[in-house]
């Protein structure tokens, strides 16, 4: 937990107390409220810092379903029942960054146009040294960007950046995911969200105004007591719902999410973006992914998880576009791993090793980035890596979110020396 | 005995000069302590027992404070209370262990199979009645302890193999008392755990090395505390031996040992220790357990993992070493270790220091004010809060202390209360008056006694707001109205008296032990 200024809040205001405390935590002044404006106004650009929105696919992503390589005839030798015919996916082979090697799948229309406008990036055979096949293990490794040593143990890569660079409950959130791995060991303690309209104090349906008095009291309570580390985490409790119930009911949009899991977690994100809040990290996503089998084609399991990102992305990046933050927002799709070259006897396949990540944002240098992907490299059972991602994080947090020094975060890797240009 | 010290040194407890333990080594638990007369670091006896102490001893080895016992203690003292409370049934032959098993029944079982194809959340429901209800929380206390040391998630575990976890989650409440050495062989060879670190598909030739790692990181020792990976592999081939077998009539399975999967060649640990097989006849685990018993410091690690839990979230290096001489005294016996512990100065030094764990505030509020729920509520209200007992996020158990300290999570704790406040109807029998002060209380009565239940020093312009709250009325337009607090008007009670319990569940003394 940060610390609070050294002033002695009895004496104030509830309102001026919770604002000193507020203002402490380096969550910012609630500001000016004026709901009547924001209710008949178009959105107007909302000031924001740099931000970045990871999207975790959890249970490890087909991505040679996602992007599917042409011009590689082991992709059809390896996948028989599998393998996406080329008349059945989507081009990417116009705009800036035109590529024959890849066409995507068909239910992903808007990441498709994105990519031929130039603003989505596709880096290629992503993962980290000696592969881990469990879910868990692998998805320790992402979230703490260690390979070595006792993972449960060590710190997620989101604390420690949270930390260094954004050392306030606000500074990171995830959303939907639980408590994240990647969000412990730091001091600063950022926030996990189930989501913001359920992080609120519910009430007592038998009175509530008698239950709006008891947290009123509640609140009183705290502000008499001295300062502690328990009475800070309760205050800043009390604070954030505040935040979170003003940042949901002043939120407009010209869009209307999906009703679908990943579209509402990422309007969340849009209604903190809106909000101003000081959040850098957000981080969420969804699951689904671990299709050992029957995971279709054109159509079924993995098809619907792909319009399922691809219409949450396009919701999300609709609505940043309007608030006027798209050159501000970074999105990262990941996965825990890929999964096999070949397919499986069930229609499915099986944990695999490096897959792609997809890197989106009104600032991303578009296009492939990684190593190629060879004909080689399908006939193998796994994709082996040849990019470390802890290189894409690194990339993004020094050029998107003006990190000096990012092996302050991703140390171990620093020595791997891999890079990856991502931004203009 | 020769001690191996640490090869690869890291941050930590388990890296701390083992010098100072040294100066006290073999030489018994009562002499030797190291830290110069610290009361802090001193398991000697504590003469006296202060009010302050009594709640301390409730609040860290029951769940929440109780009239009665405040009252046993008063008339027996603390020792009689401590011998009392490590005395318990192990035969699960009490009524709520009965009525707690039969939330594990599901409609479809099988005639002659009843209970035997629980889900994950009855088995954690069954737990919940088990603390909420128990006449000796002490138990279920040191069971949460040990599941915490041991953990093994149910997550992993299918049909077939659930009730594998009850088995497990009985093994940790009713031999949690006795010597930790065959605790920790119980546990190795447990159903559960041997399929949750892969026991089950460690065989000769190709020995997964899960269980051996965590054996030592964990279970026995701490990380890079004496052990090499050489010792991991060792082991490994050691732990070799079992299988996990469907029986088809029943669709049950079950763990069975298995010479042909056994490795049966001699293994090296520690550099120069040879363990030689038992051959065909029995498993090897044990030979691997008393080796390390005997040849890296597991009195230290136990001494850690012990203070974390009953003592500090930080634990002084004298505390570790003067604790780690006593479990060496008492040759790794439970009772008499807690015995020790539970009456030492050490104990008693910081009042309300430690963190409540969720289940600890939840069960804790629950048997405090005498509001129970359904354990469903509980353990859904739990999930909400990442503590849900018999699934642990990992093998690395529950975080620990103040990391529970999140935002989030004191919101949660929050809506927890509300949501056992809110279970009107099912309070109708065992009312909330049941609980008010005797007599003809007033709302400064009413207020203290709670503010004590849950163990809530208020200050003058805490408790003035209270009885302030107790007092009035609250219209549908949030005016308030003045309206003495009457212990016989049923919304009074319903409405005022839960929320006075409420707003006490939510200071910042609720949260702490």
């Amino acid at each position: 937990m940060s610390t609070l200024d050294s002033d002695d809040s009895r004496g104030f205001s509830r309102r001026d107390a919770m604002r000193t405390a507020l203002g402490a935590f380096g969550l910012g002044a609630l500001g000016p409220i004026d709901r009547l404006a924001a209710a008949v106004a178009p959105p107007a650009p909302v000031p924001t810092d740099n931000f970045l929105v990871v999207v975790e696919l959890d249970g490890g992503n087909d991505s040679l379903n996602m992007l599917v390589p042409q011009g590689l005839p082991s992709y059809a030798t390896q996948r028989p029942n599998l393998a996406l015919p080329a008349q059945n996916t989507l081009a990417l082979d116009s705009g800036a960054f035109a590529t024959d090697r890849y066409r995507m799948h068909p239910s992903m229309p808007f990441l498709a146009q994105l990519y031929r406008d130039g603003e989505l990036a596709v880096v290629q055979k992503v993962g980290y040294p000696q592969a881990n096949g469990s879910h868990e293990q692998s998805k320790l490794v992402w979230a703490t960007g260690q390979r070595e040593g006792l993972l449960s143990a060590a710190s997620g890569w989101i604390g420690r950046y949270a930390d260094l660079e954004a050392p306030s409950t606000l500074g990171a959130v995830s959303i939907g995911r639980g408590r994240h791995h990647s969000f412990t060991g730091g001091a600063s303690n950022p926030l996990n969200l189930g989501s913001m309209s359920r992080f609120r104090f519910e009430p007592d349906w038998a009175s509530q105004p008698n239950h709006r008095r008891r947290l009123e009291i509640v609140r009183e309570m705290l502000e008499v007591r001295g300062r502690s580390v328990t009475r800070d985490a309760l205050q800043v409790g009390h604070a954030l719902t505040d935040r979170m119930e003003a940042a949901v009911s002043d939120y407009v949009s010209i869009v209307s999410y999906r009703n679908r899991t990943l579209s509402r977690l990422l309007q969340d994100v849009a209604r903190m973006v809106h909000a101003s809040f000081e959040t850098r990290i957000y981080y969420t996503g969804f699951g689904g992914f671990d299709t050992h089998a029957g995971q279709g084609g054109v159509s079924g399991a993995h098809a619907g998880l792909m319009q399922t990102l691809d219409e949450g992305i396009e919701d999300l990046v609709t609505d940043l576009k309007a608030l006027g933050v798209w050159d501000q927002a970074v999105i990262v799709v990941m996965s825990e791993f890929g999964r096999r070259c070949f397919e499986n006897g069930s229609g499915g396949t099986d944990h695999g090793e490096a897959g792609c990540v997809l890197v989106m944002g009104g600032n991303v240098r578009g296009g492939l980035h990684g190593p190629e992907l060879t004909d080689s490299d399908l006939a193998a059972d796994n994709l082996a890596y040849g990019l470390d991602f802890r290189a894409v994080y690194s990339n993004l947090l020094e050029g998107h979110l003006g990190m000096s020094d990012p092996s302050r975060v991703f140390g171990e890797a620093w020595e791997i020396g891999d890079t990856v240009d991502l931004l203009l | 005995m020769t001690w191996k010290t640490s090869v690869r040194p890291r941050g930590g407890l388990g890296t701390l000069a083992l010098c100072g333990a040294l100066a006290s080594c073999g030489s018994g638990g009562g002499g030797g302590e190291v830290g110069g007369g610290d009361p802090a670091a001193s398991f000697a006896q504590k003469g006296e027992f202060s009010a302050d102490d009594v709640d301390q001893l409730l609040l860290r080895s029951q769940f929440g404070l109780s009239a009665e016992a405040r009252a046993s203690i008063a008339s027996d003292g603390v020792p009689a209370f401590v011998d009392a409370m490590l005395d318990f049934p192990v035969d699960g032959s009490t009524q709520v262990e009965q009525d707690a098993d039969l939330l594990l029944v599901r409609q479809d079982d099988p005639p002659g199979l009843e209970g035997q194809f629980p889900s994950g959340d009855q088995i954690a429901e069954r737990w919940l009645h088990l603390m909420m209800h128990t006449k000796h929380p002490f138990q279920e206390r040191l069971a949460l302890f040990w599941h915490d040391h041991f953990a093994v998630s149910s997550s992993v575990l299918n049909a077939g193999e659930r009730r594998w976890m009850v088995t497990y989650v009985d093994r940790l409440r009713n031999h949690g008392l006795g010597n930790f050495r065959d605790l920790v062989l119980e546990m190795a060879r447990d159903s559960a755990m041997l399929e949750w670190l892969d026991g089950t598909s460690s065989v000769k030739g190709e020995p997964n090395e899960n269980f051996a790692r965590e054996f030592f990181e964990l279970f026995t020792v701490g990380a890079d505390n004496g052990y090499t990976e050489l010792d991991i592999q060792e082991a490994s081939r050691a732990f070799t031996g079992y299988r996990n077998r469907l029986d088809a009539q029943t669709n049950l399975r079950h763990t069975e040992f298995d010479a042909e999967r056994k490795d049966i060649f001699a293994k090296v640990l520690f550099d120069d220790v040879v363990v030689r097989s038992n051959g065909e006849a029995e498993d090897d685990y044990a030979l691997v357990v008393d080796a390390t018993f005997e040849h890296l410091r597991v009195d230290r690690w136990l001494a850690e993992k012990l203070l974390l839990e009953f003592v500090s979230d930080a634990p002084s290096a004298a505390q570790v070493n003067n604790l780690a001489s006593l479990i060496r005294a008492h040759d790794y016996e439970m009772r008499p270790i807690l015995r020790s512990l539970f009456l030492s100065n050490a104990f008693y030094s910081g009042h309300k220091t430690m963190v409540k764990s969720p289940i600890d505030y939840a069960v804790g509020f629950v048997r405090a004010t005498g509001l129970t729920v359904e354990p469903s509520v509980l353990r859904r209200e739990l999930e909400a809060l990442a503590q849900v007992p018999s699934m642990p996020p990992s093998v690395f158990g529950w975080p620990q202390g103040p990391q529970w300290l999140s935002a989030e999570g004191m919101v949660e704790r929050a809506n927890l209360v509300r949501e056992v406040i809110l279970q009107r109807d099912f309070h109708t029998q065992e009312g909330i008056t049941l609980g008010l002060p005797a007599g003809d209380p007033d709302a400064g009565m009413v207020v203290d006694h709670y503010a004590s239940l849950l163990d809530v020093s208020l200050v003058d312009a805490e408790r003035e707001l209270l009885v302030d709250y107790l007092d009035h009325d609250v219209r549908w337009d949030d005016s308030l109205v003045v309206d003495p607090f009457d212990h016989e008007n049923a919304d009074h009670l319903s409405i005022r008296v839960r929320g006075l319990l409420y707003i006490l569940a939510n200071h910042e003394d609720a949260m702490l032990r």
